[in-house]
């Protein structure tokens, strides 16, 4: 069993393992980059070390830097965070082979989970609804192609195996435009992922983004810890993410979330992880499982009453889950705003310097952020500045909430994502919710004035 | 040992290039250096060109090796551009920190035995100008 955590990851997760840690009375050993050398979490972990420079392919995605900072720091496991080498199996693999703590699945979960033909396979095995499409890669046969899509129905969708976050897919409505499609795909996929594997499935038209939390013991028990609807996304990143799912029967989100547990113990996984669907007419579908902590955690944490990381710290010191299926309860509503470094206006990063660091509080407001009046925003990451999540008694306590709370949040020095947020809550369309994914897109290009 | 061993390992040495050797048994102790460095007038400058030998990666720093009673890179010492001025320690296995220029050694920078991080300062050299 460890007793210390190497946190190969920055920014807010960093600090939020760090705490998750502490909980359990874990020593922290924080690796950084020279660029995140004044970090305040930094400066509060029980061993920092610099294992790179600013650029993350020399630091934060260096497995070799990684390893020998934590043989050099006695560190007895690694948090991967979620991001960098967090779904990487190859990295999972030389931990355990450094005889150290993963803490997330095996490498073979992540692995499967990584393949989409893969991935789709084991869950229609485990008896996951998937959307409708072979769970194989296509045949180079054009007329059996046709024959497939054909069966399918269109439009369908083209994507890489390797692909993901709307990279390497392709939408096509009719059958002459089938072959062409799926050529430059294949070619697209070579080159970028060096898998020219390429799949077909039905595009749905109007989907929302509905996700099952889930949390496994290496003893065998899987619990799922309820819903997420992380329709609010632009350009594949979600913006906006809330718990429970509006407006989808109990009985049916059960069954779905029964179907994620027992598909967990059927592959053998073991800590966090998240079964990503796509929900349209009453339907669900299975897109892909996320093999680690996500950053919309805190909404299933405030409604669910969980410490999600300390129980994901817990399963993978060997424990035996507390909590029973029965003991998970929904209670409440939350929402997650995901607050960038970026221009308001074109979205493009805006790091520098933070001059002035207005928080909100008060009941159901909480704060997740490594940020600080100070404290300056690489150019070198993620936007990610703060994550502001609130909870509510219902959906429209904790909207009422989310607007306060957006009311008194300032950030000055550096241009942020706020002015979007504020819109969309106070946006009616949002207030009834149940958005698709499009939504805020659509929303975006007609440009309507901020609120 | 005789004494015209020394000559032979000197020769041998010098024809490997290696500048020193070290022999240690159960009751004796050698060591056998050559005088590879010319003759220098070195003189350091006001310090305003020093360089800072900074850590290549993650690791316990030594400023010897541990088979070795004998400084790696003493202060006051000359080294050449190259020439291994620590080691960075994990585990079993050291890394060389080799010195960016030649100089003399005016400062470490970091104790003995620490845990170092990338780009940690290691030991300052100072620049010096030499007259054959």
């Amino acid at each position: 069993m460890f007793e210390s955590v190497l946190i190969a990851n920055r920014g807010e997760i960093a600090l939020r393992i760090q705490r998750a840690c502490r909980s359990l009375g874990l020593r922290t050993i924080v690796v950084y980059s020279e660029a995140d050398r004044d970090a305040p979490y930094v400066g509060r972990a029980d061993v920092a070390v610099c294992i790179g420079p600013a650029a993350a392919t020399h630091s934060y995605l260096d497995q070799a830097a990684i390893l020998l900072a934590a043989k050099a720091t006695g560190a007895e496991a690694i948090h991967p965070g979620y991001g960098f080498l967090s779904e990487n199996a190859l990295f999972a693999e030389r931990v355990s082979e450094a005889g150290l703590t993963f803490i997330g699945p095996s490498a073979a979960c992540i692995r499967t989970m990584g393949d989409k033909v893969a991935a789709k396979k084991a869950m229609r095995a485990a008896g996951v609804p998937c959307v409708p499409g072979p769970d194989a890669a296509l045949p180079d046969d054009p007329e059996a192609v046709r024959r497939l899509a054909r069966e399918i129905g269109y439009p369908v969708i083209v994507k890489a195996a390797g692909g993901g976050g709307g990279r390497g897919m392709r939408i096509v409505t009719e059958e002459a435009a089938l072959l062409d499609a799926l050529a430059v795909t294949r070619e697209e996929a070579k080159r970028a992922f060096d898998n020219g594997e390429v799949y077909i499935e039905k595009f749905l038209t109007h989907p929302r983004h509905v996700e099952i939390q889930v949390l496994a013991d290496g003893h065998g028990q899987a619990l799922w810890l309820g819903s997420r609807d992380c329709s609010l996304q632009r350009r594949h990143q979600k913006v906006i993410e809330e718990a429970p799912a509006l407006g989808i029967a109990d009985e049916l989100i059960a069954e779905i979330g029964e179907r994620c547990a027992r598909a967990c113990q059927q592959i053998e996984y073991q800590g966090l992880g998240t079964f990503e669907f796509l929900f349209e007419d009453g339907a669900f579908y299975f897109i892909e499982m996320n093999t680690r902590l996500q950053v919309e955690h805190p909404v299933t944490e405030m409604t669910a009453g969980i410490d999600i990381v300390q129980q994901q710290l817990r399963v993978a010191r060997g424990e035996r889950l507390a909590l029973t299926q029965a003991d998970i309860r929904c209670r409440g509503h939350a929402f997650e705003c995901r607050i960038n470094a970026e221009n308001p206006d074109n979205f493009a990063p805006s790091p520098g310097r933070i001059t002035g660091w207005e928080l909100p509080g008060g009941y159901g407001v909480r704060v997740d952020s490594h940020a600080g009046a100070g404290y300056t925003v690489s150019p070198h990451y993620d936007s990610m500045i703060a994550k502001l999540i609130v909870h509510g008694d219902d959906r429209a306590d904790a909207l009422a909430r989310l607007r306060l709370a957006l009311d008194e949040i300032s950030v000055s020095g550096i241009s942020t994502n706020l002015p979007l947020h504020r819109r969309i809550a106070s946006d009616p369309a949002f207030s009834s919710g149940a958005l698709d994914i499009h939504y805020l897109e659509r929303r975006l290009r007609e440009g309507a004035p901020r609120a | 040992m005789p004494f015209q061993h020394v000559d032979e390992l000197s020769s041998w040495l010098a024809e490997a290039g290696i500048d020193y050797l070290e022999l240690s048994g159960p009751d004796r102790q050698l060591r056998l250096g050559r005088a590879v460095e010319p003759e220098l007038l070195v003189k350091t400058t006001d310090g305003a060109n020093a360089v800072t030998v900074k850590a290549p990666m993650v690791g316990t720093l030594l400023h010897s090796h541990p088979m070795r009673r004998v400084p790696l890179a003493a202060c006051g010492s000359l080294v050449r551009a190259g020439q291994t001025v620590a080691l960075l320690q994990v585990g079993a296995m050291l890394v060389p920190i080799d010195a960016p220029c030649d100089g003399i050694v005016v400062e470490l920078l970091a104790e003995e035995g620490v845990l170092v991080g990338f780009g940690a300062a290691i030991t300052r050299l100072s620049d010096i100008a030499t007259e054959a």
